[in-house]
């Protein structure tokens, strides 16, 4: 593949210095309106949800709907094996509804299976990974955020987005090594 | 997130007192109830109502004194655990705790007429009279109890079992263990409000460490002494059954109506304008998580307990189940099942539901509902099948007496718990941890 | 009422006085320093200790494997169980191992539900532990079915006649317990290894390192969005995996307790073995743990106070599996009837193998009991000699349980004792080397200890943390009943 030279802006880079900070400029970016930017951080830092205007994530009710697909998997693996297909009297256990309790186990277990497999794979899909690039992997300083350092990335995309003036509240907000990350195309 | 974050400034450095004055409506009609109540329990336990009005009540208030022990049980529990994780977020609701367990008092007077009054104990406990009729034989023959009981054996074989447990099942140890067991509760509940008032005034760390120590050193003996009054008072009904889950299922029960009663008060003193300050959302999601936790440790406990029976399927354990699934109990088993277990489960589940106090105050009365079905279904089916010699299972009328003991009771304890809250203040105003309390956070 | 007054105006004179924790990691360490020492252990060579355990660990492996393929090429006749008793060493130490793949799920699940944040000094070694552990205790059910090459007839799919399994087998529901516990493991450690990846991947210079640890750490950008999501989801994963935890066990108990077999068949042994798993899987993890802290020098991440709340939940868990010995003992008694109680006076009091009960006794009731004492829980060899002490009594209280009892049946026409024979002390043994080698890799090119969640419990990480300071006297505890002013 060629490389051509074309780039899209991404958006701007700011560092901060402690988690403090960060979240106190969180709150100002909010409620400057922006809806395309993100906090870059080493760790989850509490509260920042609400600093940042998130609302709580929506994965309890993938759950709660894997968790029922998967106690209806089991029981009707159970009871249609034991009770319907093959009526099979064991353990002196009747062939019919009231021999549920036995199933239970499973029922339990797959359940939480089920439930466990849509919250990992719920997750990985909110949060939109695994991707293996991204135009900030690309910025100078954005290593650190894994380290110690403290980002935050106004991106292009978003409609308040200017040049000069995202730019210029960054530095007000105390964003250090700010910076233009482009995306080559 | 308040703007400015709370500090111990911002709180009375005495605490909150309940003014009884304030809560006088509901604490009178307490007294009212519990009252009226007595002196109907009364007639009914000294048998001026007939002999077998006597021995359907023993069954009543077995089941009313066994709710409301538990749950005063739990009240202590919980009280034990935070001094013993040496646990911060619970301060300012740990005196309410302490107050629920204090209830111990009331429970040693409760318990008198299953001490005192033989035809009682005779109606609940099947072995108490053949013991008494081995007793009696052996001061005729001047032999021992043990031989004669062994004499009774041999004419009818289903004795028998009376012998091989008569190193535990026998009178003399009976009455011992009634006073070990409310020695160990009582002096848990007593020095642990005692000491933790007494911080309010002095503020010393010493009642904190001393409680911490205190509450690890007991908590074995408040494990056999919950375990072994369960097995004397309940499971012993029927000396035949036995199951080594069943300290564990009561306590289970105990500790989750306890959390249920303690969000409820919560609520109470808070509608009434008490504990605005220092508890707030926060406090009603932790513990209603706990409330939730009990649920399906509940829920666990009871289901092992059903289906390792159920499924062995022994002669010597399933009367038990055989009994609670015959007849109309067979639907009160059911709504153990559904409306216990599961309509909480599912309605505890949601995070935001527990911080919201109207909503949890609901769940609460649902839960202590539960938790009087659940007790209910424990002792009850035993009386018609004791006292008709096996003919009946429901006896016609015999429930007004129930309803009546679970007031008497429920009445006197509940107007005592609102007089020992006024007595201090609503929260340890001194603790050391009390900041990390008010401020805690999920 | 006035003299009240009087001392209340007069304390409420004087300063508040709070009671501070103690700080979860020491001298102020800085994130970067987490990081580097954490991420230091991976990227720099291991020092000579390493393959000291390591080379010996490998040919225990090795031992274990050729256990196996002479177990396979014979027939389950070189191991020593003989009628009455087809359960034997492979059983037991299956629900050893499985035990001792509870304590990371606990330490993960329950310890972060119950917001005990000492937990993150050693959750991810101890869910690795966990993995290795049920990797353990899966290879003995496999190779006792006989013929291991027909294993798949207990996945539920219809063998040729079509034919299911019996779902209402305590055996089935083993196979599902314990593959969902092990799947259900792998993602909670996976994800929680996620952002520590992407901390290795930042740190490599570019080449096949960077590529690898680059493709598992999925990208991952450290975005509050995602964190957002990532949060929720461990959060479910706890909460998923708490019940899973103690239903393991629980189905694993089922195995004995729906039986008619006297000493199997009790109802408290779900509790009572979810509880000892929880106390055997603390001992394992201090035992790893202890040295591995030593070697890598993390006195700063791993302070006394994590290994004192370990030892105190050892005896927490400890006192409670002697309260089901106890019930257990107690119940055989009182339920009259006479079969149960002869199981347990063979196996405590004159059976063939009574010491086996004794030293399930001392080892996991009365040993740990040291840990009232404060001298005991701070003393690194004492612990030591604890959990070593728990790991062996847990071991034979399986055997207590499954061996003992099965020696001595309802006929005494067939009572016969067990002998293990070399092949079955080999593979036990092997199962050792294989665990730790698995570790000892695990040390080696992953985080030891989760690098992010560390970070999280640093004061400087809570954004409210400087905005106030609450006046007053802060003090802290030292020792029971001793405070200074921190």
């Amino acid at each position: 593949m060629a490389r051509t030279t074309l780039k899209r802006v991404h958006g701007y880079l700011a560092e901060f210095d402690s988690a403090s900070d960060v979240y106190h400029a969180s709150e100002q970016i909010r409620d400057a309106g922006f809806q395309r930017w993100d906090v870059h951080s080493p760790f989850p830092i509490h509260g920042l949800n609400e600093a940042m205007g998130l609302k709580r994530s929506i994965l309890p009710w993938f759950v709660f709907f894997g968790g029922a697909a998967g106690i209806t998997t089991a029981f009707c693996l159970a009871y249609i094996t034991q009770v319907g297909i093959y009526p099979t009297v064991v353990q002196s256990k009747p062939a019919n509804i009231f021999t549920t309790a036995a199933f239970f186990p499973i029922m339990f277990e797959l359940t939480i299976l089920f439930s466990a497999f849509t919250t990992v794979f719920g997750c990985f899909a909110l949060m939109g990974l695994p991707r293996l690039n991204h135009p900030l992997f690309a910025a100078k300083t954005f290593k650190k955020f894994s380290d110690d350092g403290f980002f935050i990335c106004i991106e292009a995309r978003d409609p308040k987005f200017h040049q000069a003036e995202t730019r210029a509240l960054l530095e007000g907000l105390g964003g250090k090594n700010i910076e233009l990350v482009e995306d080559e195309l | 997130m308040s703007a400015h974050p709370i500090t111990l400034d911002d709180l009375p450095r005495d605490g909150e007192r309940l003014d009884l004055t304030k809560v006088s409506k509901l604490n009178g009609l307490f007294l009212v109830v519990g009252g009226l109540g007595l002196v109907a329990s009364l007639a009914y336990l000294f048998g001026f109502l007939g002999k077998d009005k006597q021995a359907e009540f023993a069954y009543s208030w077995l089941f009313a004194f066994f709710f409301f022990f538990t749950i005063t049980c739990g009240g202590i529990f919980w009280t034990m655990l935070q001094h013993a994780s040496n646990s911060g977020w619970s301060v300012v609701v740990r005196r309410l705790f302490e107050n629920l367990g204090s209830s111990i008092g009331w429970m040693a007077v409760f318990v008198l007429p299953f001490v005192f009054i033989p035809a009682v104990q005779d109606a609940l406990w099947e072995w108490i009279p053949i013991h008494r009729e081995a007793a009696h034989h052996a001061h005729q023959e001047h032999i021992s109890t043990y031989e004669a009981l062994h004499h009774m054996a041999e004419k009818d074989h289903s004795k028998h079992i009376l012998t091989s447990k008569y190193g535990y099942l026998n009178m003399s140890f009976w009455y011992v263990r009634v006073v070990v067991y409310f020695a160990i509760l009582g002096a848990l509940a007593y020095f642990l409000r005692k000491w933790s008032i007494q911080q309010d005034k002095d503020g010393s760390f010493k009642h904190t460490f001393r409680s911490r120590a205190f509450c690890c050193i007991l908590l074995f003996p408040f494990a056999l002494a919950v375990t072994f009054s369960a097995v004397d008072w309940v499971m012993a009904m029927d000396y035949t059954w036995f199951s080594t889950m069943w300290g564990v299922y009561i306590f289970a029960g105990g500790a989750w109506g306890a959390m249920a009663v303690s969000i409820l008060a919560l609520t109470y003193v808070r509608s009434n304008g008490y504990l605005h300050k220092v508890t707030s959302g926060e406090h009603y999601h932790l513990m209603g998580k706990l409330l939730f936790a009990f649920t399906v440790f509940w829920a666990y406990i009871a289901f092992s307990q059903f289906f390792l029976i159920w499924y062995a399927n022994i002669t010597e354990e399933t009367r038990f189940y055989i009994l609670r699934n015959t007849g109309g109990w067979w639907y009160l088993s059911h709504v153990l099942v559904w409306l216990h277990f599961a309509v909480s489960f599912v309605l505890l589940l949601s995070a935001g539901r527990k911080k919201r106090t109207a909503v949890m105050n609901a769940l609460c009365f649902w839960v202590l509902l539960m938790h009087v079905v659940d007790w209910y279904w424990l002792i009850i089916p035993e009386r018609g099948p004791s006292l008709s010699k096996g003919t009946v299972f429901w006896i016609d009328g015999a429930w007004v007496g129930d309803v009546i003991a679970l007031l008497t009771m429920g009445g006197l304890v509940g107007w005592a718990y609102l007089r020992r809250l006024s007595k201090a203040s609503l929260y340890p105003c001194r603790d050391p941890r009390l900041l990390e309390s008010v401020t805690a956070t999920n | 009422m006035a003299q009240q007054t009087a001392t209340a105006s007069h304390s409420s004179s004087s300063q508040p006085r709070i009671l501070d924790r103690e700080p979860l990691v020491l001298n102020n360490r800085s994130y970067s320093w987490i990081t580097n020492r954490i991420c230091g252990i991976v990227e720099n060579r291991q020092p000579k200790l390493w393959w000291i355990l390591f080379i010996p660990s490998v040919i225990l492996t090795g031992i274990m494997a050729f256990c196996f393929v002479y177990l396979i090429s014979t027939g389950v006749g070189v191991w020593g169980q003989k009628q009455p008793v087809a359960w034997a060493w492979d059983i037991t130490n299956f629900v050893f191992w499985i035990g001792i793949g509870h304590a990371g799920t606990l330490i993960s699940a329950i310890l972060f539900l119950t917001r005990q944040k000492w937990r993150t000094a050693v959750n991810r070694a101890s869910e690795a532990m966990t993995l290795f552990a049920v990797m353990c205790a899966g290879l003995f059910p496999a190779f006792h079915v006989g013929r291991v090459w027909m294993v798949w007839f207990l996945a539920p799919v219809p063998n040729a006649n079509a034919i299911w399994q019996n779902f209402k087998s305590p055996l089935l529901w083993d196979v599902f317990a314990v593959s969902t516990y092990f799947t259900v493991s792998v993602m909670f450690w996976f994800i929680g290894l996620v952002p520590d990846l992407a901390t290795l991947r930042d740190r490599c210079k570019p080449g096949l390192r960077r590529t690898l640890y680059g493709i598992f750490a999925l990208g991952w950008r450290g975005g509050n969005r995602q964190w957002n999501h990532y949060e929720m989801a461990y959060l479910l994963l706890a909460a998923l995996s708490t019940p899973l935890v103690l239903s393991v066990h629980s189905v694993v108990s089922f195995d004995f307790a729906t039986s008619v077999v006297p000493g199997w068949h009790t109802t408290i042994f779900p509790p009572y073995f979810v509880a000892g798993a929880i106390f055997g899987g603390f001992a394992m993890v201090l035992t790893l743990m202890i040295p591995a802290r030593r070697i890598y020098g993390l006195y700063d991440l791993i302070t006394e106070k994590h290994i004192d709340n370990m030892a105190k939940i050892i005896l927490l868990t400890g006192t409670i599996v002697g309260y089901g010995y106890s019930m257990e003992f107690f119940m055989a008694y009182y339920s009259g009837n006479q079969y149960e109680l002869q199981t347990f006076q063979l196996r405590g009091l004159y059976g063939p193998s009574v010491w086996y009960y004794y030293c399930m006794f001392g080892f996991n009731v009365f040993v740990p009991q040291l840990f009232w004492f404060k001298w005991c829980r701070k003393n690194l060899f004492v612990v030591l000699f604890v959990c070593m002490c728990v790991n062996a009594g847990m071991w034979y209280e399986r055997y207590v349980i499954i061996v003992t009892t099965l020696e001595r049946h309802f006929m005494p026409g067939s009572w016969r004792v067990f002998d293990a024979t070399w092949v079955d002390n080999w593979t036990f043994i092997g199962t050792f080397g294989f665990f730790m080698m698995n570790f000892l890799l695990f040390l080696r090119f992953l985080p030891v200890i989760a690098v992010a969640e560390v970070k999280a419990v640093l004061p400087e990480a809570n954004p409210h943390h400087d905005d106030h300071h609450e006046k007053g006297v802060h003090e802290l505890e030292i020792e029971y009943g001793k405070v200074k002013v921190s």
